[in-house]
């Protein structure tokens, strides 16, 4: 059995490096320029070039999103930006236009070509037809059923990178010009207003047929695929990939946590329990996890279960108390991140081992001065864990 | 420049012999079309538009998934047999099959919204295909670009209404689902709109066997800058008579026409008054879309 690359997103440096440690293969990010998801904090090349060493030095790999479908104003620039992701000596970048493809091929830039989604390639005769253009994986179209994916990994040597969880586009990804047509911000440049997720009436000619208690919506819940993970890993998908760029450190390394622990997990034991291993995995990932899920078409064609409908989409998760940065003493430094107070009963969970219930038995400022309550975001605190933690350990509240 | 229609019955071509080439297609493999004809009808259509001297093109827009690809070849195989003169596609997969086919030269990629600058546009062209058709949502400057560095033949969507939204997914079908009502009256359903909570415009909402479209509120009219637009290298522009009838489209080919051939000034505002119950509007030619949010 093959064991697939674990794919993360990664919004700054801090989440890149969490996505690693708590177990990515690699991770993807985005520039400042030629990006989707415009409104992720996104690296500078100085950032880049960090987040490269970090991954190297960690045996991960760093895909650039270089996504974006260019105007003919935006071409400018290109040429250089490739030249220096090529000397930042990222590992590949992930691409939609054939020019930036054809442009990066001229410069004989080091880094792999890999096919975006916004591509929407849905079937191995359009794999082959980039293939030939020297792209070295695709990053296939979120409508495609397990079957389909086995079928094309049966016809297909070019690498097939999957998603496997979060937000997805309720219509073919780069197809969709809603975001342009409702907000004027351009979906394939990365201004996407979600517009999908919004509410809409229905109607037949001039007939109402949804209600406002019972609004017409077409958005898609989040995609959470474990059910179907065994079958991807069984029929040899090579990259196994997490959207969300702009999600918080939290999201980020429960989500990867629970994907390495399956990943690994099922490796090892590859006649286990499959059924308690999902569901094992998805209470993990469910505590960081506030959106309704569903499979999206892995399992074949989706129904109103794949859709949102109604409000209260989003369920709180649990509460993101902060992450350790430090120790003195005994005790454990955390950059605090919502409101707790001591003897709160909290989660930790740390890279590649079990969570741990812990209590905060005594809390201080920064200056050693004891307190009660911690109620400013961002501030470092130290706590009593009664035991060592390490850096970038993740604390919440326990149910 | 050229114009492209598309009929809604074979005895159209006779009503619309002021267009050089006609789209039709079968909604089996085709999203978005005016009107679905069976294989025998788009060969009988091919077949008289030769004789009239027009050129056909067959549309198989859709996006296939892996499941679909077999029957999607035999349909490639059968279609190239009517000697149509053009294919619509949508899927890169239809023109690694057409390779294969040795029919490259007879295809027209329309992906509606992934061709937005010259350099995407002009690979395409280079692969050997027909021609390419440029996204609607590029400015009128960026399309004259586009035409004046073409390598090949461009089209445009000249005027209807222009696709904002595809969905493999049942969406209309999957609300009434969701609130255990029966969808059945409005599933392959022309009149079925959908407007944002917030915004005044109904949007054309279509689901079918191969999911949901939803198209612009407002028809584009390109008829005050078509002139330029031609000069500037653009090729061929389409009328889509989807959503609408025969005696309108006719007006819009003959309108067209006059103003392309015969520099008669017609303009949008004469559609507005010949279709008050219609609205127009310039797509994006002049508006600044973000890059950013």
């Amino acid at each position: 059995m093959k064991k697939p690359e674990l794919l993360a997103p990664a919004g700054d440096l801090e989440k890149l490096k969490i996505a690693i440690i708590y177990g990515a293969d690699a991770v993807f990010i985005g520039g400042k320029e030629f990006s989707l998801r415009s409104k992720a904090s996104n690296f500078t090349m100085d950032d880049i070039k960090e987040a490269v060493t970090f991954a190297h030095l960690h045996h991960a790999r760093v895909h650039i999103t270089v996504n974006v479908y260019p105007h003919n104003e935006d071409l400018e620039g290109l040429e250089q930006y490739l030249i220096d992701l090529d000397s930042a000596n990222v590992d590949a970048i992930i691409v939609s236009s054939p020019f930036i493809i054809a442009t990066a091929k001229r410069l004989n830039c080091h880094f792999e070509l890999h096919l975006s989604t916004q591509q929407s390639i849905a079937n191995v005769e359009a794999i082959n037809f980039w293939a030939d253009l020297g792209i070295n994986r695709v990053v296939l179209a979120r409508e495609e059923t397990i079957e389909e994916i086995e079928k094309i990994k049966e016809s297909t040597n070019v690498p097939i990178e999957v998603f496997i969880h979060g937000g997805m586009c309720s219509g073919f990804s780069g197809r969709c010009t809603l975001s342009n047509y409702l907000t004027l911000r351009d979906a394939n440049r990365g201004g996407c207003a979600h517009s999908c997720r919004w509410y809409y009436d229905l109607y037949t000619n001039s007939q109402l047929l949804s209600s406002s208690d019972k609004p017409f919506r077409i958005g898609s819940k989040d995609l959470m695929a474990f059910e179907s993970l065994k079958d991807l890993i069984d029929l040899g998908t090579d990259s196994l990939k997490i959207e969300g760029r702009m999600k918080s450190i939290h999201y980020v390394a429960s989500i990867v946590s629970s994907y390495r622990y399956f990943i690994d997990y099922y490796y090892d034991h590859p006649d286990c329990d499959i059924d308690a291993l999902v569901k094992e995995c998805i209470d993990m990932a469910r505590k960081a996890e506030n959106r309704d899920t569903s499979t999206g078409f892995l399992k074949g064609q989706v129904t109103s279960d794949g859709g949102l409908y109604e409000n209260g989409d989003e369920i709180p998760p649990q509460d993101f108390i902060g992450i350790v940065c430090g120790h003195h003493e005994g005790l454990t430094l955390i950059e605090q991140r919502n409101y707790f107070q001591i003897n709160q009963k909290i989660e930790i969970i740390q890279p590649h081992q079990e969570a741990t219930i812990a209590t905060i038995k005594a809390m201080y400022d920064i200056n050693m001065t004891p307190i009660e309550v911690a109620t400013h975001a961002m501030d470092q605190i130290y706590i009593d864990l009664q035991g060592y933690y390490p850096d970038y350990a993740i604390i919440r509240k326990a149910e | 420049m050229k114009i492209v229609t598309t009929p809604y019955d074979i005895s159209d071509l006779d009503i619309l012999n002021h267009a050089d080439a006609y789209i039709v297609g079968n909604s089996h493999y085709a999203v978005r079309l005016a009107h679905s004809f069976t294989i025998q009808e788009i060969h009988d259509i091919i077949d008289k538009g030769h004789l009239l001297g027009k050129e056909v093109y067959i549309s198989i827009n859709k996006i296939f998934v892996q499941n679909e690809l077999e029957e999607l070849k035999t349909y490639l195989n059968a279609i190239e047999q009517y000697n149509p003169d053009g294919i619509i596609f949508a899927d890169l997969g239809v023109l690694n099959l057409a390779k294969k086919a040795n029919i490259v030269s007879k295809l027209i990629y329309n992906p509606e919204t992934l061709i937005v600058n010259y350099q995407d546009m002009n690979f395409y062209l280079a692969q050997g295909i027909k021609a390419v058709i440029i996204s609607k949502e590029v400015t009128l400057e960026n399309l004259k670009i586009c035409g004046e560095k073409a390598n090949g033949n461009v089209g445009i969507l000249g005027h209807g209404y222009y696709h904002l939204f595809y969905s493999k997914r049942k969406l209309i079908k999957n609300y009434f689902d969701y609130y255990h009502v029966s969808s059945e009256d409005y599933i392959s359903n022309y009149s079925m709109y959908i407007k944002e909570h917030t915004r005044p415009e109904m949007f054309h909402i279509y689901q079918d066997e191969n999911g949901t479209s939803i198209m612009s509120s407002s028809a584009l009219s390109s008829l005050e800058y078509i002139r330029d637009i031609a000069a500037s290298g653009i090729s061929f522009m389409i009328i889509d008579g989807i959503f609408e009838d025969i005696n309108y489209l006719s007006v819009m080919v003959d309108s067209y026409y006059v103003v392309l051939n015969n520099n008669k000034k017609i303009t949008t505002d004469y559609f507005a008054l010949m279709y008050p119950d219609h609205k127009y509007d310039s797509g994006y030619f002049f508006k600044k879309i973000s890059i950013r949010k």
